[in-house]
């Protein structure tokens, strides 16, 4: 991935760390995780809950709670300019304009006392003002596929069901063509027909509009379709990294083999539904050596006596498990 | 990886130890409990024996001394040590906090229970009384039950123990709607476990918290309340209380007699700060969602 | 919402049905010997049966079956409780036993300077308390907004009586900056209403604070904040609005709290209101205006939650739902 020029790249992130400080001490929910996104590639961000994938996402236009969350090192540039440093002023110039979110709940992520309407024209208003017409807002509803948009537009959010107000979530983030939209999770909350047209709704319009999408979820299952590039996030580190085919079809990692096995498919009778044994383990209190050893099926002595392997690259892909080289 | 099995009270506790503020606070309350208990001991003591006490102990020669080593806080209108009265107002005030507690939380707990468990028109039933208690204005409704029941500490207790039943009420009432549908209740019920055995034994257990933090943001309200009472005349008779010191002071306070009202007013600050700093870490320990939940669920 | 609307109307009927039920059981059931209460302990018989017919304390509770059964039917209601309700249907609560003038031109008369005192404190609390909030959710967890939680709760420990003894004191008596005691000018009502306003002001702002950043960390923040809004606008636009409902709540359980405020305040500076006729009544025993003014008071809380709830349903789109 170093080999591509420059110019190409959308957003590099480099070694971004984030911290929560909790009763139980700093909790380093993102530690040391590096990325680039390319004009109009989709890279998938996937891990368990709880493995730092939102936090970054978040971080991405300095969006972590504070307190608790604190920025510990990195950077994030955008067009090579630090988000994490820049000035507010700036960093509103950048949110919703450059880049823009779809957030997993919608119906909580959507403001319950505005009509939608009003929250896509407001997002308008902030970037492009000469725009902020009832038209556009009426044409963006339409774009994401919400039928009578006139009407619709004054409703209340939770007049719509949860598959048009990710729609609106939808509109309301691409009002202003941002380069880059960020997913997520964006179909957990939904039933498993309207996820699969919210998905197709991502595909059609990343390819209409331009943009990168950065795509964060637990489910590999959904990224194939979408994704260009796939990273593996555990407990705040990205594990493995590469494109999305090769990745998905010969997975590295032991990571990534079980949550890959852990997917369920539809036809795949008789076949037992594999959990990854053990649980994600709790940041503030986190094992030597490499992170995922007490719950590999391929533990060796050495994953708990040594220091935590470094992602190691090769072929245009990315793992941190000498034992699974590429 | 497994974290060990820690009940609420316990993870709980161990917050609350954390929280250096709320280990004051609790440490002020343990001494107010303290001299209450004392004062407790003083006055039955001087009552049995049939003799007049030290804080009633008249001394015309010795009238609004200044404070000095022999009367701390200085003394009254009729020469009695004031610190000895504020001592007998803190065991006022704590029987006052404790027997409005014991009148209002069984009121609400068992109302809120039926209300919420039962539904319907039940439910209905209880909602509308509570309602109604909940229209009558606070100060008023108390000081017309204290009138009618009586002046001093009963009509005080009654009074602000039956009005105030109406905000814990609603609260247990809302949590018995979500608990009677759960699981365990439903397994309970599905076992043959009488109505009152679930609701009393299975689910009461469940809300507890909701009692205890009550208890403790109640208590500085039923101090405060008690003072304005015993201003307006209703409150305890013959006896020392806060509320008393403070109204005698109002006089006395023009004529630059500071330290009467300044002791009662100091004594009582400081435990009514303590019960309010110590409930809040409480609420904040035991159930963070607490805090707005009262304005929410309307 | 219309529907929603005229429920809630049709719901003022049974409250205040209840209202009156409970006045009558503390009055007429618990505070049967209110008469030999009132006359003291040298009073004849006689005396406090007569003293007892003009309480409308005389005479079966419920339902006079007697009556009904040597004279005509609706004698049936010629009893204390169809008295009671007969009173409030005409709002005709008889005369005040220790001066003998008309109840409900007492009340009357009260309401106005009550308002006068009242509403002033009631506003300014609201909007002090509500802008202080604001300004300790755009500073959380900063030491302005540190400091100004622990004032709040410092505030709300001080017996309202000693805020009024020390303002009445200083600022009055010592000072000279306002004068002690009357109703006649404007003038009159500043000490007391600003008084009144710090008093309230520590509950309001810890209130109001806990609602606001309980709203803070809400995902539509989040969402508001990702669009590019500024902190302000976020603040005051998103916010706020969906605070108000939090806020309209505590607005309505403050109003009894004003009404109890204002009895002491009256009650030390001389403002002949509501809260000054109560305490009057309370000294002299006088159980008609107590009954009275208890009543009326109930009927304007249960006025005020009826407005704040048709509030909700025009701030809140939610509500049209119910």
């Amino acid at each position: 991935m170093t080999t591509n020029s420059p110019t190409e790249v959308l957003l590099r992130v480099i070694d971004l760390r984030v911290s929560f400080f909790t009763d139980e001490g700093e909790v380093r929910a993102v530690d040391g995780v590096s990325f680039e996104i390319r004009r109009g590639e989709t890279l998938a961000l996937v891990g368990e809950s709880g493995c730092g994938k939102s936090v970054t996402a978040l971080a991405l236009t300095r969006l972590v709670p504070s307190p608790p969350g604190q920025y510990r090192g990195g950077q994030v540039l955008l067009d090579g300019e630090d988000v994490l440093t820049m000035s507010k002023q700036r960093l509103r110039e950048i949110r919703g304009a450059r880049i823009s979110y779809i957030f997993q709940e919608p119906a909580t992520s959507l403001n319950p006392v505005f009509r939608v309407g009003f929250q896509i024209k407001e997002a308008l208003q902030l970037h492009r003002p000469e725009l902020a017409t009832d038209d556009e807002v009426v044409r963006l509803l339409e774009l994401v596929g919400i039928p009578d948009a006139a009407q619709r537009a004054r409703a209340y959010p939770h007049q719509l069901s949860g598959g048009q107000q990710q729609r609106v979530m939808i509109a309301m983030a691409l009002a202003c063509h941002p380069a880059l939209l960020v997913a997520d999770e964006p179909t957990t909350a939904l039933d498993v027909t309207i996820q699969k047209q919210i998905l197709e709704l991502l595909r059609d319009l990343k390819q209409k509009l331009q943009m990168s999408i950065l795509l964060i979820t637990h489910n590999l299952g959904i990224v194939g379709d979408l994704a260009d590039r796939v990273a593996v996030m555990y407990a705040g580190r990205i594990v493995e990294h590469g494109p999305a085919r090769t990745l998905l079809t010969r997975p590295l990692h032991p990571y990534t083999q079980a949550l890959l096995k852990s997917i369920p498919r539809l036809g795949a009778q008789r076949e037992r539904l594999v959990s990854i044994p053990g649980v994600v383990p709790n940041p503030a209190r986190l094992t030597t050596g490499c992170k995922f050893h007490p719950r590999c099926p391929l533990v060796q002595p050495a994953c708990s006596a040594e220091p935590e392997p470094s992602l190691e690259e090769r072929d245009g892909r990315a793992v941190r498990c000498p034992y699974v080289m590429p | 990886m497994s974290t060990p099995a820690t009940s609420l009270w316990r993870t709980a506790w161990q917050q609350l130890r954390r929280n250096r503020l709320a280990m004051v606070c609790l440490g002020v309350i343990a001494f107010y409990a303290l001299v209450a208990l004392t004062a407790e001991g003083i006055y039955w003591y001087y009552r049995l024996t049939d003799q007049t006490p030290p804080y009633k102990q008249v001394n015309f020669d010795n009238r609004f001394a200044k404070p000095s080593l022999r009367h701390p806080l200085g003394t009254d209108s009729l020469g009695r040590d004031v610190l000895l009265q504020v001592i007998q107002g803190t065991r006022i005030a704590f029987e006052v906090g404790i027997l409005t507690s014991l009148i209002a939380i069984p009121i609400a707990v068992v109302l809120g229970a039926l209300a919420g468990y039962y539904g319907r028109r039940v439910d209905d039933f209880i909602v509308w009384l509570y309602t109604v208690f909940d229209s009558i204005p606070g100060l008023l409704f108390i000081l017309a039950i204290a009138i009618v029941v009586g002046k001093g500490l009963l009509g005080v207790c009654l009074g602000i123990g039956l009005t105030t039943w109406v905000g814990l009420c609603r609260l247990i009432r809302g949590e018995y709607i979500k608990h009677r549908d759960r699981q365990y209740v439903l397994a309970a019920r599905a076992l043959g476990v009488k109505n009152f055995a679930i609701m009393f034994r299975h689910i009461l257990p469940n809300v507890l918290h909701l009692v205890i933090i009550s208890f403790s943001l109640r208590f500085p309200g039923a101090i405060l309340t008690e003072v304005v009472l015993s201003y307006l005349g209703v409150g305890v008779q013959g006896e020392p209380s806060w509320g008393i010191m403070i109204s005698d002071a109002k006089l006395r306070l023009w004529q630059g007699h500071w330290w009467e009202l300044a002791g009662a007013t100091a004594a009582m600050f400081f435990i009514v700060l303590a019960f309010n700093l110590f409930g809040d870490a409480l609420r904040d320990a035991l159930d963070p969602k607490l805090r707005t939940a009262e304005a929410k669920t309307a | 919402m219309l529907g929603y609307i005229v429920r809630r109307v049709l719901y003022v009927i049974p409250v205040v049905f209840g209202v009156a039920l409970v006045t009558f059981i503390l009055f007429h059931v618990v505070g049967w010997n209110a008469a030999a209460m009132m006359l003291g302990k040298h009073a004849s018989p006689e005396e406090i049966a007569a003293l007892q017919k003009q309480l409308g304390l005389a005479g079966p509770k419920w339902l006079n079956w007697e009556a009904a059964r040597e004279g005509p039917w609706y004698r049936l209601f010629d009893s204390q409780w169809f008295f009671y309700l007969r009173q409030i249907v005409t709002f005709d609560f008889g005369r005040s036993f220790a001066t003998n003038q008309k109840i409900s031109t007492l009340i009357l008369d009260g309401i106005l300077p009550s308002l006068s005192l009242t509403v002033p404190i009631f506003m300014i609390d609201l909007v002090v308390a509500i802008g202080i909030a604001l300004v300790c959710a755009y500073r959380r967890n900063t030491w302005l907004d540190r400091s100004i939680v622990v004032l709040a709760v410092v505030g709300m420990s001080v017996s309202s009586l000693v805020y009024i003894l020390l303002g009445q004191y200083l600022l009055a008596f010592r000072w000279g900056l306002f004068p002690i005691w009357g109703y006649e000018t404007a003038k009159y009502l500043v000490l007391p209403v600003l008084i009144g306003v710090v008093s309230g002001l520590g509950s309001g702002v810890r209130f109001y604070r806990t609602v606001m950043l309980d709203e803070m960390y809400q995902d539509y923040v989040r969402t508001a904040f990702a669009k590019g809004n500024t902190e302000r606008r976020v603040l005051f636009v998103h916010v706020l609005k969906n605070a108000m409902i939090p806020i309209l709540t505590s607005v309505v359980l403050s109003i009894p709290f004003l009404y109890t405020g204002s009895l002491l305040l009256e009650n030390f500076f001389g403002i002949p209101g509501l809260g000054y006729l109560s305490v009057e009544a309370i000294n002299s025993a006088d159980f008609p205006v107590i009954k009275a003014v208890v009543f009326v008071g109930s009927i304007l809380y249960v006025l005020a939650t009826l407005v704040t709830d048709i509030c909700y349903a025009l701030v809140d789109p939610r509500i049209k739902l119910r």
